[in-house]
């Protein structure tokens, strides 16, 4: 019975999962979280069984989001109150503990592919990297590359 | 009922309610408060209880459906294969095991289920992606 | 709700067809019944209530009502197992001592002497026994070659448990045949009376029919069984170290596999046994000691060619085709052991 006893607790077994959203759009990557939360990427999935599994999502300040939705999203959340205010978006940039980071068993997959910024490139490749024309000696090159905060 | 003296209608009470009263109660033992015990207060709940059951029978068909997909899904994704390709591959195979029975292999029988999906991944690649599917009963 | 509508009250029509077909259909009276009348409410709950009053029904054996029919359910017997016993030999081995020693004192105290023409089983108990048990293991061995003789014992110690012959007799319809002194028949009376069908089978119809019977309904209980379950391996770590030292490999050594949720109530491991760079079994459980048991399990099942995915044991046609050595003897679980390991 011993058998029995462990491949139960196997296939019922609360795995952790890591979720890097860099770059991500939260939008799509909610679908493919959502899937390992209520555990509808097992066989053994029904509405009433609590086979759901955890999943760290890391890297959420990194997300990637369209046009201006950084500064105008909002999360529909009415509490019918008089000052009731939809809540604006927020990430948490603070670092995931080590005793939860120990848990992890798995990693999804990333909904999107991350893109490589042309400063990630180093000057040989760049230089390699086949031109259809030269610039003219006196034109300004715009900048390439993350902004600095305004002070 | 044909009475040919008055004193025999007066007489007759008609039918014992107590058999009709047994029946309902039968049927809300379960429910809660008076609608258990009394018949008058419980006729309707009886009554709503025995259209929803009427109803869940229909609806528990779709749902039975929409579950077989979903272990489907989880099961053909173990694999690397999403549900349309591994019915589409096992259709074209010439398997005929319908979702009932294709989710319960990949609950209960996870080997089995993986031979299956290797079986369509192959197929899959094999037939050309524009050729029909077999058809059962050619003419 | 009410029983109201239409009852055929003759019974004309029901039960003589013969009636009906010579034109008499004429006499069939058809009357209306309306509802239950109003006495009906008194009458049932008087019943019910009597019916609680006196208790449950005792259990009686089949032979207590009148129909009964000891002969012909005995040929019947003999028919469903579609084997030919002779009649007199079935009655033996159906017949328990217990019974012939009632008959005797029921006799006495009606004064008609003490002479009851019965044999008893014992005979016939005995010689089932030997047979059956010679059968079984030999079986075993011919299908398990690797497992040792422990675990075939184990096996058919379970096979032959007196819960599992009872449980065959009374799925093969013996317990309303057997004559004995108590009712219902015990777990012993019914598994004595199984080995001695046996054993009269073999005294009839010779040695092979016997043993596709044998195969036919006792070692057929092993099917979709896990032989784990009937045979506790104590210290399986040891044992796999020793089997291995007999083989000649490399030393064992557990490897974690995968695991998830550490730092919870709820973590899990997988451990692999690795011999010489070889995988040879793996194992999970919620902690690492557990999991390292479970692959050293899982290695032995491999070794002892008792896994959970092997072939089917050959029954039916193919069982009936083995040509089974009644003298092989597998190897003891101590040959495999160190010297340290058995003190």
């Amino acid at each position: 019975m011993a058998h029995h006893r462990v491949q139960q607790w196997a296939t019922f077994a609360r795995q952790w999962w890591v979720y890097d959203a860099t770059w991500q759009c939260p939008f799509r990557s909610a679908p493919a979280i959502i899937k390992h939360l209520q555990g509808k990427h097992k066989p053994i999935y029904h509405p009433t069984n609590d086979c759901g599994d955890h999943v760290v999502v890391i890297n959420s300040k990194h997300i990637a989001m369209e046009g201006d939705l950084w500064r105008t999203f909002k999360y529909s959340h009415h509490t019918g109150g008089k000052d009731s205010e939809d809540p604006d978006l927020e990430t948490f940039s603070e670092n995931v503990p080590d005793e939860i980071l120990k848990n992890l068993s798995g990693q999804i997959q990333q909904v999107m592919t991350v893109p490589k910024g042309i400063h990630e490139y180093t000057e040989e490749e760049k230089a390699e990297f086949p031109a259809l024309f030269d610039w003219p000696q006196d034109h300004i090159m715009m900048r390439s590359g993350p902004s600095k905060p305004k002070q | 009922m044909v009475f040919l003296t008055l004193f025999n209608l007066a007489r007759n009470r008609g039918p014992d309610k107590y058999w009709r009263v047994q029946q309902q109660l039968r049927m809300s033992w379960h429910f809660r408060t008076r609608t258990r015990t009394c018949y008058r207060i419980g006729m309707n709940v009886v009554n709503k209880a025995l259209m929803y059951s009427y109803n869940g029978r229909k609806l528990k068909k779709e749902q039975m459906k929409y579950l077989w997909n979903t272990r489907i899904e989880a099961g053909a994704g173990e694999h690397g294969l999403t549900r349309r390709e591994l019915l589409e591959g096992l259709a074209r195979s010439d398997i005929l095991l319908d979702k009932k029975v294709l989710s319960e292999l990949a609950v209960y029988e996870p080997r089995t289920f993986q031979s299956l999906t290797e079986i369509a991944k192959k197929t899959m690649s094999d037939t050309r992606v524009g050729k029909p599917l077999n058809v059962l009963y050619e003419k | 709700m009410a029983q109201s509508g239409y009852r055929i009250l003759s019974c004309f029509y029901k039960t003589n067809s013969r009636l009906l077909n010579s034109g008499f259909t004429d006499h069939v009276f058809v009357t209306q019944v309306r509802g239950r009348k109003r006495w009906h409410r008194s009458l049932y709950k008087a019943f019910y209530w009597r019916r609680i009053e006196q208790g449950p029904e005792p259990e009686r054996p089949r032979s207590a009502w009148i129909n009964w029919n000891y002969d012909a359910e005995i040929f019947a017997l003999g028919q469903r197992l579609k084997e030919d016993f002779t009649e007199t030999t079935l009655k033996r081995a159906l017949t328990h001592s217990s019974y012939i020693q009632k008959e005797k004192v029921l006799r006495k105290d009606l004064e008609m002497g003490d002479e009851v023409h019965l044999e008893d089983n014992c005979e016939l108990v005995k010689k089932g026994e030997e047979f059956t048990n010679d059968y079984v293991k030999a079986y075993l061995r011919h299908s398990f070659p690797a497992l040792p003789e422990e675990g075939i014992c184990s096996i058919s110690e379970y096979l032959q448990s007196d819960e599992m012959l009872a449980e065959i007799g009374r799925n093969i319809g013996i317990k309303d045949l057997i004559l004995c002194a108590e009712f219902p028949p015990s777990t012993a009376t019914l598994s004595q009376s199984l080995k001695a069908m046996i054993g009269g089978l073999v005294q009839d119809q010779g040695s092979h029919t016997a043993e596709h019977f044998v195969q036919d309904f006792i070692i057929t209980m092993m099917v979709g069984k896990d032989v784990m379950e009937m045979w506790e391996i104590v210290n399986p770590m040891g044992v796999l170290q020793s089997v291995i030292q007999k083989q000649q490999h490399g030393d064992i050594e557990s490897r974690l596999l995968y695991e998830t949720g550490a730092n919870t109530v709820l973590a899990t491991y997988m451990v692999g046994v690795y011999s010489d760079k070889k995988l040879l079994g793996k194992g999970y459980g919620e902690t690492l000691s557990i999991a390292e048991e479970m692959a050293a399990r899982d290695a032995l099942r491999k070794f002892f060619g008792i896994t959970l995915n092997q072939e089917p044991l050959p029954f039916n046609e193919d069982g009936h085709r083995l040509e089974i050595d009644h003298r092989k003897i597998n190897a003891s679980i101590k040959d495999y052991l160190t010297p340290s390991q058995l003190q």
